[in-house]
């Protein structure tokens, strides 16, 4: 049994694991905060069919739905600082291009993607509250931002939120591609370790068991979150026979 | 005062309105009788622009808007001028009652929260619903929101209120209690113009009577000249029918 899976080397694991959890979740934080302001933005201009804005909007969610995670990180990786360097030539600007951590590309790229799958969802959420709920809003008075803001969008959350929940944690899966640009979050250093210690199955096993262990503690946080947005429906109404 | 002359909507080739002039003066309360389809809705839903009429002009107070080239100001001028009550009531589901009233009080006309919340508290005594504040829509009863509803109305202090089928949605035994709502309204004076299938109301209650038909203003006059001494056959058919009605009482 010690040669097929070396316990004790496993258990040493958890502790160098740990210490990057940050790197994971900061990552997912900061695309998930971005994506959801960047997807809110892509799914109005497609409800109020913005022109030109909304037919462009309907092409990026198409390509970054319809390309793989892996190239969009590649893409973003080669591509942004190829675009730098053009408008460095072309209008002399004087940005260290060599200086930008690599993780900066990990955070366009995942922005990039999850926001065109949480604007659907948006859209959606959105689309799903009633009519009526604008109309009464402009009934008294108010703008339609101001409707669609403290009247729409609210009650958009609680009809998106389970939603938002599954891509959160799907993006908290996906933050393993991030080494392949090398940086090193969970998954990087379980390989990092694993390469060290020579023993692999342990590292990844362990791994495992820390992305699952994030994972619950974000279906519980969504699950709190869900209760509280969800307080003015649900309750018993006490309409009369 | 309220004025709407020549006013015309069509959706698509459904031509709805086809030139309605109508006159409502200060503390009056109409009412648009008429078939379904007939566009009493359209017509409402016209004033605060919900739809934006074709051709035609609005005037309410000292504001007179032409709909073909209404401004995005002019049209926000004009709903500050009107509110509504909706046949499916359209409470703010994401905020409890007091909360509903207070929400145009606040982001519209302004008022600290705490001065929006006493008016608000007084509106809702109004309507009888002093002791639902903290309700949501999703606990309340039918009859309870669309009181809270006209609570909402008549807190903006508006011009005039629109009422758009009020009663429709609502259980037999809960009508009573909203009409009369409805009617201490009227008593103190403010201008309503009401789309309703309540006869009764019509009659007690309405200074003037307006019945649609086919997008038309068919017949109009006080309840008495309208629903007693009627002179198109369009407006006498459709009362006979209504009078079958085991829902119309009478008086």
């Amino acid at each position: 049994m010690g040669n097929l899976f070396d316990f004790p080397f496993f258990l040493s694991t958890f502790g160098d694991l740990a210490r990057v959890v940050p790197v994971t979740l900061k990552i997912a934080a900061v695309a998930m905060l971005a994506s959801l302001a960047a997807g809110l933005a892509v799914a109005l201009a497609r409800i109020y069919k913005v022109p030109v804005l909304s037919q462009a909007a309907a092409a990026y969610v198409s390509f970054a739905r319809g390309t793989p995670m892996l190239v969009q990180i590649y893409l973003s990786y080669y591509g942004i600082p190829l675009a730098m360097q053009f408008l460095q030539e072309k209008y002399g600007w004087t940005v260290d291009v060599s200086g930008i951590p690599a993780i900066v590309f990990i955070y366009f790229a995942f922005t990039f993607n999850v926001a065109a799958y949480l604007s659907e969802t948006i859209r959606a959420a959105i689309l799903a509250v009633d009519k009526g709920q604008m109309e009464a809003a402009l009934s008294v008075g108010m703008s339609s931002l101001e409707g669609m803001r403290r009247i729409v969008l609210p009650q958009a959350l609680a009809v998106a939120l389970p939603s938002f929940g599954n891509t959160a944690i799907a993006l908290v899966k996906d933050t393993s591609l991030a080494f392949m640009i090398s940086v090193v979050e969970l998954m990087g250093e379980a390989k990092i370790l694993g390469a060290r210690g020579l023993r692999f199955f342990e590292v990844y096993v362990a791994v495992a068991l820390v992305y699952w262990g994030v994972c619950i503690i974000i279906e519980r946080l969504v699950a709190a979150a869900e209760k509280r947005v969800r307080r003015f429906e649900g309750q018993s109404a006490v309409r009369p026979a | 005062m309220i004025r709407l002359e020549q006013l015309r909507k069509a959706f698509h080739h459904n031509q709805v309105l086809k030139g309605i002039d109508l006159e409502v003066r200060k503390g009056e309360v109409v009412v648009l009788l008429g078939p379904s389809g007939s566009g009493k809705s359209t017509l409402l839903r016209c004033i605060n622009f919900l739809e934006r009429a074709d051709r035609g002009s609005i005037r309410i107070g000292d504001l007179e808007v032409d709909t073909a080239a209404a401004s995005r100001t002019q049209v926000a001028a004009l709903r500050r001028k009107t509110t509504m009550v909706f046949q499916n009531y359209n409470l703010f589901r994401n905020k409890t009652a007091v909360e509903n009233v207070m929400e145009g009080l606040m982001v519209v006309k302004r008022l600290p929260a705490r001065e929006a919340r006493d008016h608000a508290v007084r509106c809702l005594e109004k309507v009888g619903l002093a002791d639902r504040l903290r309700y949501f829509p999703s606990q309340l009863s039918g009859g309870q929101q669309q009181r809270v509803g006209i609570a909402r109305a008549m807190a903006m202090d508006p011009e005039v209120i629109l009422f758009d089928e009020p009663t429709s949605s609502l259980d037999p035994e809960v009508v009573g209690g909203v009409l009369q709502v409805m009617k201490g309204l009227a008593r103190d004076g403010m201008t309503m113009m009401v789309v309703t299938h309540e006869m009764a109301f019509a009659r007690e209650v309405a200074n003037h009577v307006a019945f649609m038909d086919d997008g038309k203003v068919v017949e109009a006059g006080t309840p008495d000249q309208v629903f007693e001494q009627t002179r198109q056959d369009r407006t006498r058919i459709f009362l006979q029918r209504v009078r079958r009605d085991p829902a119309f009482i009478d008086p």
